[in-house]
């Protein structure tokens, strides 16, 4: 690395003024910086490029965040895949419109102690709480929240629903339709929800019901003037996810039916149990459903079987006379 | 049924008699047309995990539209079905007509000798008053079809106000009901309706008469022959015998 550089830099009370008479620190800590993934790999110059010589040639930057968001694209050098992500992302966006606070990769990743987060689900979310404090708040009592922090390596830290560098306005319609899927990620794999006992079968049942048809067709098209029709995290709730049998829990039984008012204010108590919970049908489970639904299973074909079998009747005595008076 | 099919062109120049009258023509054309639509929207609901469904319900501009013409021709059907109970009503008070749709214990009797005609131990099929069992069989279906699909249909339209009367089991029991009763009505229309009117060698290509209203004589001599008695009985002016 730049030993040159450090002959001064290195002392981390160093400053300078930029103009306009704002104070810049420019000290760094080169052991963290040895200790970073760049550590070995990369000279002063690989990042602060056009300082050549000293003096060095003077600044136009006149703050600390205007430096950091007229140098911070010098990461596109080496890492255009992630930068290029970050163009369509909610963050750029956000800082094209002109709010200087958007995060660019040095907010989240660091500039001179920049470590490897992937598979670290806590200081992952730790760095969203930075600017996202209530959301992470929230998150933080929540079934996954909770589980991350003791170290459980299968539940989502944020960029895991919201992805690292392209995450989208999650206000859309479109990704409400799509969430579902998000969700069904984890909640139909059977190796991980076996560990908690979670049914794999969540997916296909909100899929059967009148809610998931609506969505699965909502997912390829929404029309405008359509009202939302709940997804996962309608019911569920979406940062403060909460387990079924937390009494906290929005879709525990003695919650349910303030969360079905949200849409459907005149419910009733009796409404809640409209909804089979996730469950198959079963002489044990919602068994009206399902000895109404063995009804048409047995009542159909045998009703269709017989009329059938009157028509063969009706065929095979026509066929018959016809041939006989044929035959004279 | 007559066993000899005769030509369109001889057919023509038969006698006819009046079967139907005006209003039952309309009603059952008010019947074809709404139960038509609600199969169309209603089947693809019923299998919208299929892709022929799927593209039956984009067909028919996406889900919320599919469902609110679903819902127009369940208004339609529902209308026709109060509409039927009031004129039929009406018509039995004020002794205007018999109750021919009425199962009668004569009905078993009928169905035990056709089917025995079929298997050839009956010599001949038994005389018919104006409806057969078969006949019977389907108004029935109908009726007893089209309370249950309203019913279902009514708690389903309406879910909040159903489970403030009834526990909230009811209303996806009140979805598997319609769903199985929808398809054994498209069954038994596209097999039994379908043959027993129009497809059958003896009616093939179709049976005009709901339509018309108008029947060949010989049909029914042949088909309704104690209804034509009293036709002629009551002087009826279409049944009068042909000169001969």
């Amino acid at each position: 690395m730049g030993d040159a550089c450090l002959a001064c830099h290195a002392d981390p009370g160093l400053t300078m003024t930029l103009p306009g008479g704002a104070t810049m620190s420019v000290g760094m800590d080169a052991a963290a910086f040895a200790k970073s993934i760049h550590g070995d790999k990369l000279t002063c110059r690989a990042c602060h490029r056009g300082i050549e010589g000293f003096p060095h040639p003077p600044r136009t930057e006149t703050s600390r965040r205007e430096y950091s968001l007229a140098n911070y694209e010098a990461c596109k050098t080496c890492h255009f895949d992630n930068y290029t992500r970050t163009l369509d992302s909610m963050h750029h966006r956000v800082l094209a419109e002109g709010n200087e606070n958007a995060p660019v990769c040095t907010d989240c990743h660091g500039a001179h102690d920049v470590v490897d987060l992937r598979g670290k689900g806590v200081a992952i979310s730790r760095t969203c709480a930075s600017c996202h404090q209530e959301v992470y708040a929230s998150y933080a009592q929540s079934v996954h929240g909770k589980a991350i922090t003791e170290g459980n390596a299968d539940v989502p830290d944020c960029t895991d629903c919201h992805g690292a560098h392209q995450m989208v306005d999650p206000r859309t319609r479109q990704f409400h339709e799509d969430s579902p899927d998000l969700c069904a990620t984890c909640h139909t794999d059977a190796e991980v929800m076996g560990r908690y006992g979670i049914s794999t079968n969540v997916l296909k049942s909100y899929l059967q019901d009148f809610h998931g048809v609506t969505v699965s067709f909502y997912k390829k098209r929404t029309p405008e003037d359509a009202t939302v029709k709940a997804v996962c995290t309608d019911c569920h709730g979406i940062h403060d996810i909460r387990a079924t049998d937390d009494p906290e829990s929005s879709v525990i039984r003695a919650n349910l039916v303030q969360t079905c008012r949200k849409c459907h204010p005149d419910a009733t108590e009796a409404f809640p149990a409209a909804w089979l919970s996730h469950y198959e049908p079963s002489p044990t489970r919602a068994p009206m459903v399902y000895w109404v639904k063995v009804f048409y299973r047995i009542f159909v074909p045998l009703i269709v079987g017989g009329l059938v079998l009157h028509i063969g009747l009706d065929l095979g005595r026509l066929l018959v006379n016809r041939l006989r008076r044929k035959r004279g | 049924m007559p066993s000899d099919v005769s030509s369109s062109a001889e057919r023509r120049a038969e006698p006819w008699v009046v079967r139907f009258a005006l209003p039952q023509r309309i009603e059952h054309l008010l019947l074809v047309v709404s139960f038509t639509l609600l199969v169309l929207t209603g089947l693809p609901q019923r299998f919208a995990a299929t892709g022929w469904a799927q593209s039956m319900i984009w067909a028919f501009g996406g889900i919320d539209s599919t469902r609110l013409i679903h819902r127009a021709f369940a208004v339609m059907f529902m209308v026709e079905g109060a509409w039927h109970a009031a004129w039929v009503t009406w018509l039995l008070a004020t002794r205007r007509a018999r109750p021919s749709m009425l199962p009668t214990p004569r009905d078993v009797t009928d169905s035990v000798r056709q089917i025995g005609y079929y298997l050839g131990i009956a010599k001949a099929e038994p005389a018919y008053d104006r409806y057969d069992y078969r006949q019977k069989f389907e108004y029935w279906g109908v009726v007893w079809g089209g309370v249950v699909m309203v019913v279902t249909g009514l708690i389903m339209m309406f879910p909040t106000r159903a489970a403030a009367i009834l526990p909230g089991e009811f209303i996806p029991a009140a979805k598997e009901a319609h769903g199985g009763e929808a398809l054994l009505a498209f069954l038994v229309i596209v097999t039994w309706h379908l043959y027993g009117a129009h497809l059958n060698p003896h009616r093939f290509p179709a049976d005009t008469t709901i339509f018309t209203g108008r029947i060949t004589r010989r049909r029914m001599e042949a088909e309704h022959p104690l209804e034509l008695a009293r036709m002629v009985d009551r002087g009826d002016p279409s049944a009068r015998p042909p000169e001969a």
